[in-house]
């Protein structure tokens, strides 16, 4: 048993046991799905981090780097820009309403059909990224013990189902500190050992340390060192490309701001997102610069193995330690998905929507049910039909079209239900209909990303029915069914 | 011997500065504001809607 195979058993034993250890804290359905609006500043800001360092931000970051050069970190750039754009402008409208789930806030801004039809979007595609995610984190263990891909995937996503089955978003809390500390320490001492000690180690780089020898490295290894150490080595289109995915997709992400709605109060919920903001910045430093020492150095071919297979040849136990902070980010990315798709599902769909009559302790009880259905296909779906769900990631490109609807149902007065409820529709078909080629190739039509596709064309819908629609009492007289249960309940 | 500083770092890193100083100045801008600010603004929320029109939903 390799050394890095220990370090990450015990580190993964650990993170459950903490996830088991908040299970005191959850007394009724709003302990497990907002921390019972309790959590302070350092647990909303680290949660919200962790969730966001996800696969695509520690592997992928290393990747692009590994292919492109260090303009990859403007992908950590355009994510805080993202963060701070919902701390500043959103997180306070969130939380004025004391909402759970994102489809809950839309429900105030416009009408029932506008909630339900978000609510059933958001479900589908979180399932599906959970299902994308898992699989993932399913390689990363699987690369590193040896364990068959499909064992690996079903032993992570059982043991994540069940500490968010002890205590919900607590757990998710009292684990993510864990998380951030081991992604603060594990990946920077990597990059650390990286740059000090194994780059004079290559031949080409004249023994020289840091940037210096990675360079002389780079350009002993036939690449151009100049260009792939410019932060501007990815063009201009992929930087835009970063930007409309940050600034699209996290405010109204379920998944990542749904930490912000347990904040004490709203001053917490929106200082949070801005501090989160400062904590992922630096990553991108540390994954592309790694990524750009396997390339040096020659130690793979595939770009995608690029993070693993610098990890894997340095120091075992800096390596083990690195390898537990990648670890650290696909985990608590996955566990912040699945926790915000079971929300949507318990909450919206389920209570609010199906069974209104149910009451606090049920609720509890569902909401755990729900975790272990979603977690526990997420987990058989990974094992079988990745390649197949791959196909179905666009769902989650959803997320632009209801940013427009949440940004434009505060800021715009003349925003109308219709328009609301048709931007979703549209976005959704506009999607599958990108995504199959049907009836044409868009992609190499209108040189779009399928997540600009969707964002321009619920725009665009948008804002032409509500120009043409007028709000009128009957627009929404429609008295929803969780409302009615509520009355005369405590506030 | 210099040492070499790329300009990705020096950019991240000036970033990184102004992110923090950002952050500086809106605590402070968020520490100022009263703690009912919220709900001061939720009712003229309310307000504009009944003037304009809008159905206002009861807010559990």
């Amino acid at each position: 048993m390799s050394i890095q195979f220990m370090i990450l058993i015990i580190y993964f034993l650990f993170i459950v046991f903490l996830g088991l250890l908040a299970v005191r804290k959850v007394k009724g359905s709003e302990d497990l799905l907002v921390a019972g609006r309790k959590l302070g500043i350092m647990f909303v800001s680290v949660s919200i981090a962790a969730e966001y360092m996800g696969g695509l931000g520690t592997i992928g970051t290393a990747e692009v780097a590994f292919n492109q050069g260090m303009g990859v970190i403007w992908y950590h750039i355009a994510s805080s820009c993202g963060l701070m754009l919902f701390g500043f402008s959103f997180a306070h409208y969130y939380r004025k309403y004391n909402v759970i789930t994102v489809p809950e806030y839309l429900y105030y801004l416009y009408d029932i059909k506008t909630w339900k039809i978000a609510s059933v979007l958001n479900v589908i595609g979180y399932w599906f990224f959970t299902v994308i995610q898992m699989t993932a984190l399913g390689s990363l263990i699987s690369s590193v013990t040896g364990l068959n891909l499909q064992l690996s995937v079903l032993i992570c996503g059982l043991a994540m189902t069940i500490y968010l089955l002890a205590a919900g978003m607590w757990s998710v809390a009292f684990t993510s500190v864990a998380f951030m500390f081991t992604i603060g320490t594990g990946i920077p001492v990597a990059f650390w050992w990286v740059m000090q000690k194994e780059i004079p180690l290559l031949s080409t780089s004249a023994g020289m340390a840091g940037y210096t020898g990675l360079a002389n490295a780079l350009n002993g290894a036939s690449l151009d060192a100049i260009t792939l150490l410019s932060p501007f080595s990815l063009g201009g289109m992929a930087v835009l490309g970063y930007f409309l995915g940050g600034v699209l997709g996290i405010p109204a992400a379920q998944a990542t701001i749904n930490y912000s709605f347990g904040a004490r109060n709203w001053k917490v919920a929106r200082l949070a997102p801005v501090l989160a903001a400062i904590l992922i910045l630096p990553l991108s430093i540390w994954t592309g610069s790694m990524g750009l020492y396997a390339r040096a150095a020659g130690l793979t071919d595939n770009p995608k193995l690029a993070l693993g297979a610098t990890l894997m040849n340095i120091h075992p136990v800096i390596g083990g330690i690195g390898i537990a902070g990648i670890f650290a980010a696909l985990i608590s990315t996955v566990a912040g998905i699945l926790f915000g798709c079971a929300s949507i599902m318990a909450k919206d769909i389920w209570q609010r929507w199906l069974h209104p009559d149910t009451d606090d302790h049920y609720l509890s009880r569902w909401t755990r049910l729900w975790i272990l259905i979603i977690g526990i296909s997420s987990a058989f779906g990974a094992m079988s039909l990745p390649k197949i769900l791959h196909q179905a990631f666009f769902v989650y490109s959803i997320r632009g079209a209801l940013m427009i609807c949440v940004a434009f149902g505060i800021w715009w007065k003349r925003a109308h239900p219709d328009a609301a409820f048709w931007a979703l529709t549209v976005a959704l078909i506009g999607g599958i209909m990108y995504q199959f080629n049907l009836p044409i190739n868009f992609q190499t039509y209108f040189k779009l990303h399928i997540s600009v596709w969707c964002a321009l064309l619920s725009l665009i819908t948008f804002i032409v029915i509500s120009m043409r629609s007028q709000w009128t009492i009957q627009t929404s007289n429609e008295l929803p069914p969780f409302l009615k249960f509520r009355k005369g309940r405590r506030q | 011997m210099s040492t070499y500083f790329p300009v990705f770092l020096q950019l991240d890193l000036t970033i990184w500065g102004i992110l923090i100083l950002l952050f500086v100045g809106f605590t402070i801008y968020i520490s100022n504001k009263p703690a009912n600010f919220i709900e001061k603004s939720k009712a003229q929320a309310i307000e504009n809607k009944k003037r304009l029109g809008i159905k206002i939903y009861r807010l559990r």
